[in-house]
């Protein structure tokens, strides 16, 4: 059966440059290339680009507790972020600077960038990981699990294990729908193996570069895996350029 | 925006050649509304309105019945801030005008006070891609230190401790070269000391330079400034990322001051000021633990080489106690901070959190003892509109640092934020 499944989705993928060389059919038999795929599957969020500019509105609730939207401009590359709040009103201009496992928050009332630990974040369910471009091909050391089907779509599964400790999560186990090649769920575990918090990923837009059309995420849903709280990230305006190093410097006026 | 006037103007005028000029205008349309496009525009602005009120310590050997210092026991302040930005592809510019309005009473005679000021501004250029040019109004700070910032040459006291000051930045020109995010060197001239300032500044003209560096879970710098009349500081700062909940900070530094007030133990030698003082060393260590909630402690440890160990300290306020001259010696020549050791812990909410903050600030005078406790909170009421409130409660004698002007000090008030 299983066997049956990767002929099928080699069979999908001729044509499409993602899974190309992920899964070449003289491997069909074999486990997909992890590294590839996670490389491949960043992309579609933010990850192995030159730079990228997007915005995401945040938006939370607690059962049937609402939280206030929140929009945020994030410009990022792979080693650095800076995400800065467009709203609400009051707190628009903070800006939260993470650079590897530096972090920095500025807003109005503190009179200067004061450098925080990263267990300080944002509100709702979202890390601030979930906000900057992704590099878990970078920050994970990957496992194949198997396929399964996800929405009647088939899917690689993968188990990261986080690589060093600036990693957002500890370990999730990652599902790759094979025919497009980007992460379509995602489950964030602890240390101890205790699930955290659940993400389903939707890709409605899609950016240019080096002149392919790649899929990108337009959507995050995070839902608490103790509780009924959720946090939905939507993501537009979205700008693939080279960004200055100087954007990632709060001490620079920026 | 007077150019795209024109060009619209110009292609609705009708004259024998109107094609040529309508084809003309409608170019210059095109032109001036893709230049505008180019051109992000951004501005916010707060208006603060507080009350603050002061129990004036009379029996103060400082400020004997408050007739020296003069001080006011109450302040009405209406204070607007605004921040503009623009930004034409690699360059930037922005400007933090503010207006104020405070009304003094209480204690002495009334007085209104108005200002209207630009705080910080810059124009700054990104060229070459690893180099940055900017001239502007800047508040020149950095290092981890919440309770005073002991590596920066221009504000030693970095304003944490109350977060409705405001900190008006120095003048200066820079030049920086960014080759990486975690590498940054500049070199920078300030050329005033900005707005406030007092026309004996130390820091007028001075020359300075900073190295930036970071690591995967470090950061820190050294920076060296020269002013022209004066001696050379230099500074260093650095902070460590020991975990998701752990953080550890430093700052330290070697300068002289401009002048100190000596007081040593021999009362029957009067106070005297020495100008340029020995070259002395300061610094600051500090860790804070964050909570899974988000909260987190601070606990700091400050010594400051520029101020005067416990016998310097009780002489200075028995000297002080002998006449209203040397009280008042002793209140303009103060040091920056009395004496020499500090325990400061901090205790505040979510720092990311948009309704609510809350920070409980305790500060102990390690040589004389007095302590100084301040509480500060904001809450959002509705959209727009916040409550904040600030208490200072000092608890020590008449002849220590924090009850030598106040007993208490408590501030109300309301900020808005501008739609």
């Amino acid at each position: 059966m299983k066997k049956l499944f990767r002929y099928l989705c080699t069979a999908v993928l001729i044509g499409s440059p993602y899974a190309a060389s992920a899964v070449s059919d003289t491997q069909a038999s074999a486990a997909p290339d992890t590294k590839t795929l996670l490389q491949q599957s960043d992309r579609a969020r933010g990850g192995n680009l030159p730079g990228i500019t997007w915005e995401i509105t945040v938006t939370s609730h607690n059962g049937k507790k609402a939280g206030e939207d929140q929009r945020l401009r994030v410009k990022a590359t792979t080693e650095a972020s800076v995400a800065e709040t467009l709203e609400p009103k009051r707190s628009k201009g903070a800006k939260l600077l993470h650079v590897g496992r530096n972090m920095w928050l500025t807003k109005k009332g503190l009179s200067k960038p004061v450098p925080i630990s990263p267990r300080q974040r944002m509100h709702g369910q979202a890390a601030n990981g979930d906000i900057a471009a992704t590099n878990y091909a970078g920050d994970y050391d990957a496992a194949f699990a198997g396929e399964e089907t996800l929405n009647n779509e088939p899917c690689y599964v993968l188990d990261l294990n986080a690589k060093h400790k600036s990693a957002t999560y500890d370990r999730i186990r990652y599902w790759i729908a094979a025919n497009r090649g980007v992460g379509v769920k995602a489950e964030f575990y602890s240390v101890s193996g205790k699930l955290l918090k659940t993400a389903m990923f939707e890709y409605n837009n899609a950016i240019n570069y080096e002149e392919q059309n790649i899929p990108f995420v337009s959507k995050m849903v995070i839902r608490d895996a103790l509780t009924p709280a959720e946090t939905t990230l939507e993501f537009g305006q979205i700008s693939i350029q080279k960004i200055s190093t100087f954007e990632f410097d709060l001490g620079q006026g920026r | 925006m007077k150019f795209l006037r024109f060009a619209r103007m110009d292609s609705g005028c009708i004259n024998s050649s109107w094609i040529k000029h309508s084809l003309m205008g409608v170019s210059l349309v095109s032109a001036t509304n893709t230049f505008a496009s180019d051109w992000n525009f951004d501005s916010d602005g707060t208006l603060y309105g507080y009350h603050i009120e002061r129990d004036i310590n009379n029996d103060s050997v400082l400020n004997p019945g408050n007739n020296i210092a003069h001080i006011h026991s109450a302040t009405e302040t209406l204070d607007f801030r605004y921040n503009l930005t623009a930004q034409y592809k690699n360059l930037r510019m922005s400007a933090r005008p503010l207006i104020e309005k405070s009304h003094n009473n209480g204690s002495v005679e009334s007085a209104t006070m108005n200002s209207a000021y630009l705080g910080q501004w810059q124009l700054q250029l990104d060229v070459l891609d690893e180099w940055s040019i900017s001239v502007g109004r800047e508040v020149l700070h950095w290092g981890g230190g919440q309770y005073r910032s002991p590596s920066s040459a221009f504000y030693f006291d970095n304003g944490r401790s109350n977060p409705v000051r405001e900190l008006s930045g120095v003048d200066v020109v820079k030049a920086v070269w960014g080759p990486s995010i975690t590498t940054k060197i500049t070199a920078g001239f300030v050329f005033d000391a900005g707005h406030g300032a007092t026309a004996d500044d130390p820091w007028q003209q001075t020359l300075m330079a900073k190295w930036d560096q970071q690591g995967e879970t470090w950061a820190g710098g050294l920076l060296a400034a020269k002013p022209r009349e004066g001696s050379a500081f230099v500074g260093s700062f650095g902070q460590w990322t020991i975990s998701d909940a752990w953080l550890a900070y430093g700052e330290a530094s070697s300068s002289r001051q401009p002048f100190a007030l000596n007081s040593n133990g021999d009362l029957s030698v009067p106070f005297s000021v020495t100008e340029n003082t020995p070259r002395e060393i300061s610094g600051l260590l500090g860790i804070a633990y964050t909570l899974e909630s988000g909260s987190s402690l601070n606990v700091e440890w400050l010594h400051d080489g520029a101020g005067y160990a416990q016998e310097e300290s009780t002489a200075y306020f028995d000297r002080a106690a002998m006449s209203p001259l040397n009280a008042g010696m002793a209140l303009r020549y103060r040091p920056r901070l009395l004496n020499q050791n500090y325990l400061h812990m901090i205790w505040q909410t979510n720092l990311m959190d948009m309704d609510r903050y809350t920070r409980l600030m305790v500060t102990r005078n390690w040589d004389s003892g007095g302590t100084e406790i301040a509480i500060y909170t904001e809450q959002s009421l509705i959209n727009q509109l916040a409550f904040f409130g600030m208490g200072v409660l000092n608890i020590d004698d008449d002849r220590s640092e924090f009850s030598s002007l106040f007993n208490h000090i408590y501030m109300i008030g309301l900020k808005v934020t501008l739609p």
